[in-house]
């Protein structure tokens, strides 16, 4: 036993200095795993912003025959040119993965004078909220590991032997999931995928605006969790927080769907607004604010909410939200 | 739990310590206890099932030891009935069911009954066939009924083998459950070798290949020849790197412990016909089949005929104990075919022999029907299209190919033994495996491929 003993100490020491090697000498800690919108955030932070400004790809889309290239962000930023403000956006970004961020800046004593949160109505809905490749997994653990010293030696270690979770949600799961229309149960997300070849694209679209737009939006939603616990994170830490929920195509949604789209939209966006209010924060909703034509979608493809160059009003809607002294 | 699992890293020597630091009584107790938790570990309510597997097994072998004529047999019938009912229930009642569906629809019949949502159990071929050769060994007289219902709880649920095989035998498993199992340095040693062999061909190896094997034969349609051909080699050796990976970890685990288990896979690639491959290929499996199917069916002392049917039967049964599916019953014919044309022939060749088996893994690994006669049909097509897939992950999958050729050549074939280097190299051998399974394994979540059986 004794002999054992020694000899898996020894084994595990042998151990720890080639993991050392390995990581340090041969710098391969992370195997090119390093997230880059962590590495961006985490450089973005040492310059101590005083806006942070969180949003998915409707603030960074632009139309490739638009000639005016500028995004919602650096609209943003040319219209508040004295304020340091930091994007941070990605596709599919989300509440969800906008929680670990703030608990990153919070935990690196970072406090700006404000953030700035989207919301994509689409986010709530179970197509986008529980789709595996929308979880964001790596960039959480990383930014929860970020001050953890031994991490880079214990990374790719702990990944193959599935302690960090990559997959939260398995392919199988996510299409299993019910939808609803309101109340009413329509499928799972595999009956609901809307982006089938088979269907016409008429009929495809109007499955899209179904299946992401038209469930109920109750206190149950994960989205909605995450977004009270932003808020109380926030407040918790006397950072004020503003909320805008971006434009949808609400028209094309009635001509499929009549006033019941537009009811809907408005019922889920109230509540939303009710349920952050609750937590004090202010609340911006946009989701109504524009016709079809400003859509960039209409074109090709399924509905979305990426903006033509009215991005410029949603950026100016923003920077007065900032402006405001309000927060919470 | 899965072996390539932090929690089995963590269970595991938890268990190894609490299991030697015990008294011989107790020692039993906590390998039953410590195969629940692994066990449960997947789906908790399924023990249920091996709870009454092992009830009804367990009162039957008592019955039978003592029981004459057509009572012993009555008996015996009634305990592979019950253990086939619940395979048959849980793995093969969709099967079944939808291929029933598909008849009456072609006749344009009314089919009322409709597919179950059920998940198979983890390893429930295994453990049913497991429990079996114990009634059927008991009835035949070759072992004595167990008295000791832990003992047999441990046979059939002993947690290094109990999802994924090695599908042991009474005689081999059960007697050792009455020795004193002290720590033994040699054993441990080996054990924890095996083990780490067995991680590296399925974490380093078997994992890697997986990931070029599930692009292309997710869309084949997508890919011409040479890509087809590379992925159905590269299979070839991730199913052998993943269950062969699977059956050193569970012999090494158990070896440390002090049991000895059988030999499943003894480097089948190097088999020079059908024959020696199912000699070397899923020991446990083939001889399971022989000795409880193909030799109570006259085995090869019939005529020739009924010979060729046994053949079949026996091929087409292993086919369809892997998976509940026409493409397994489809491997297992190609396989009886390769085998019936080795023996009127004698073809015997390795190179032969290897591109028959890859032809008829297309069949075993191929998402459907249409899929796999793409493939087939396509072997010989197009031009090599990498289709994104980084050309250096490509050839890593050959150089890893490459290292298990060779490594089971020198230990197979030159029976070469790392035992017996010098500790200072050999301590540098598993030092280096274990930083290649860490931090250049595959961290994707890749089941074992055994598993679905």
């Amino acid at each position: 036993m004794k002999k054992l003993l020694l000899k898996s100490l020894a084994f595990i020491s042998l151990l720890i200095i080639a993991q050392t090697v390995v990581v340090y000498c041969l710098r391969l800690g992370f195997f090119g795993d390093y997230p880059l919108a962590v590495a961006d955030f985490k450089k973005g932070m040492k310059d101590f912003p005083e806006v942070v400004f969180f949003g998915d790809s409707v603030v960074f889309t632009v139309d490739p025959d638009e000639p005016d290239r500028r995004t919602v962000s650096q609209l943003l930023q040319e219209k508040m040119p004295g304020t340091k403000i930091l994007s941070v956006a990605h596709s599919a970004y989300n509440q969800g993965v906008y929680i670990d961020y703030l608990k990153y800046m919070i935990a690196h004593g970072v406090k700006p004078e404000k953030v700035v949160i989207e919301i994509n109505l689409r986010s709530f809905s179970p197509i986008s909220d529980r789709r595996p490749q929308y979880q964001f997994e790596k960039e959480k653990i990383f930014l929860a590991n970020d001050l953890n010293p031994v991490f880079p030696l214990i990374y790719k270690p702990l990944l193959v032997l599935k302690y960090f979770n990559l997959q939260t949600i398995s392919e199988v799961t996510f299409k299993q999931t019910p939808l609803y229309d309101g109340e009413k149960h329509i499928g799972t997300v595999a009956d609901c995928y809307a982006y089938d070849e088979k269907l016409q694209r008429e009929q495809a679209i109007q499955k899209v605006f179904q299946c992401l737009y038209l469930e109920n939006i109750s206190l149950r939603n994960r989205k909605l969790d995450d977004l009270i616990n932003i808020a109380g994170l926030l407040r918790d830490h006397r950072i004020p927080v503003v909320f805008f929920i971006t434009p949808i195509d609400y028209a094309s949604g009635q001509k499929y769907f009549g006033d019941r789209f537009l009811w809907q939209i408005n019922k889920n966006v109230s509540f939303v607004k009710s349920s952050l209010e609750n937590q004090g924060v202010v609340f911006a909703d946009f989701s109504a604010s524009l016709p079809s034509s400003h859509f960039l979608w209409l074109n090709e493809g399924l509905p979305d909410e990426h903006l033509d160059s009215w991005r410029e009003s949603v950026a100016d809607g923003i920077s007065k939200m900032i402006s405001d002294e309000k927060g919470f | 739990m899965l072996f390539n699992s932090w929690q089995f890293a963590v269970f595991f020597p938890t268990v190894a310590v609490l299991y030697f630091l015990s008294p011989h009584k107790l020692q039993l107790f906590i390998l039953l206890i410590a195969s629940f938790v692994f066990y449960m570990a997947f789906i908790p309510s399924y023990v249920l099932i091996l709870v009454v597997l092992i009830i009804i097994d367990f009162v039957a072998a008592q019955l039978i030891g003592p029981a004459k004529g057509g009572k012993r047999k009555l008996l015996l019938v009634i305990s592979l009935v019950s253990n086939l009912s619940l395979l048959g229930f849980f793995k093969y009642f969709n099967f079944f069911n939808s291929s029933l569906a598909s008849f009456a629809a072609i006749f344009d019949l009314h089919y009322p009954i409709q597919a179950l949502s059920i998940i198979l159990p983890i390893g429930l071929s295994f453990h049913t066939f497991q429990a079996m050769s114990y009634t059927i060994e008991v009835y035949r007289r070759k072992v004595k009924p167990e008295k000791r219902l832990l003992h047999y709880a441990l046979y059939v649920m002993f947690f290094p083998q109990l999802v994924a095989g090695p599908i042991e035998r009474p005689q081999n498993l059960l007697p050792q459950f009455n020795k004193i199992h002290k720590l033994n340095y040699d054993d441990v040693t080996a054990g924890l070798r095996l083990i780490l062999w067995g991680l590296f061909k399925k974490v380093v190896i078997a994992d890697r290949l997986a990931l070029y094997v599930n692009l292309i034969y997710s869309h084949p349609q997508d890919y011409s020849g040479p890509s087809l051909i590379i992925a159905t080699i590269f299979f070839a050796f991730q199913i052998y790197g993943d269950f062969s990976g699977y059956s050193d970890i569970a012999v090494g685990a158990a070896r440390v412990l002090g049991f000895k288990l059988m030999t499943n896979f003894q480097y089948p690639y190097f088999s020079r016909n059908i024959s020696e491959f199912w000699e070397r290929w899923h020991i446990s499996l083939s001889t399971w089949f022989r000795d409880y199917v193909y030799v109570p069916l006259g085995g090869n002392r019939v005529n020739r005929l009924r010979w060729i049917g046994n053949i079949l039967v026996v091929f087409v049964l292993s086919g369809l104990w892997h998976g509940a599916g026409w493409l397994f019953a489809l491997w297992g014919l190609l396989h009886a075919s390769c085998y019936l044309l080795y023996r009127l022939f004698n073809l015997s060749s390795r190179l032969l022999t290897f591109c028959l088996v890859c032809l008829a893994w297309i069949f075993f690994r191929a998402n459907n029907t249409n899929d796999a006669f793409y493939i087939v049909s396509h072997l010989v097509t197009g031009p090599f299209n990498l289709s994104g897939y980084p050309p250096l992950s490509l050839m890593a999958g050959f150089g890893f190919i490459a290292l298990l050729t060779v490594i089971d050549w020198v230990g197979g074939v030159k029976k070469f033994n790392l035992a017996n280097l010098p500790s200072p190299i050999r301590w540098m051998v598993y030092v280096i495996g274990t930083i290649l399974i860490l931090d250049f394994g595959v961290s994707i979540g890749i089941p074992f491929v055994y598993f679905q059986f």
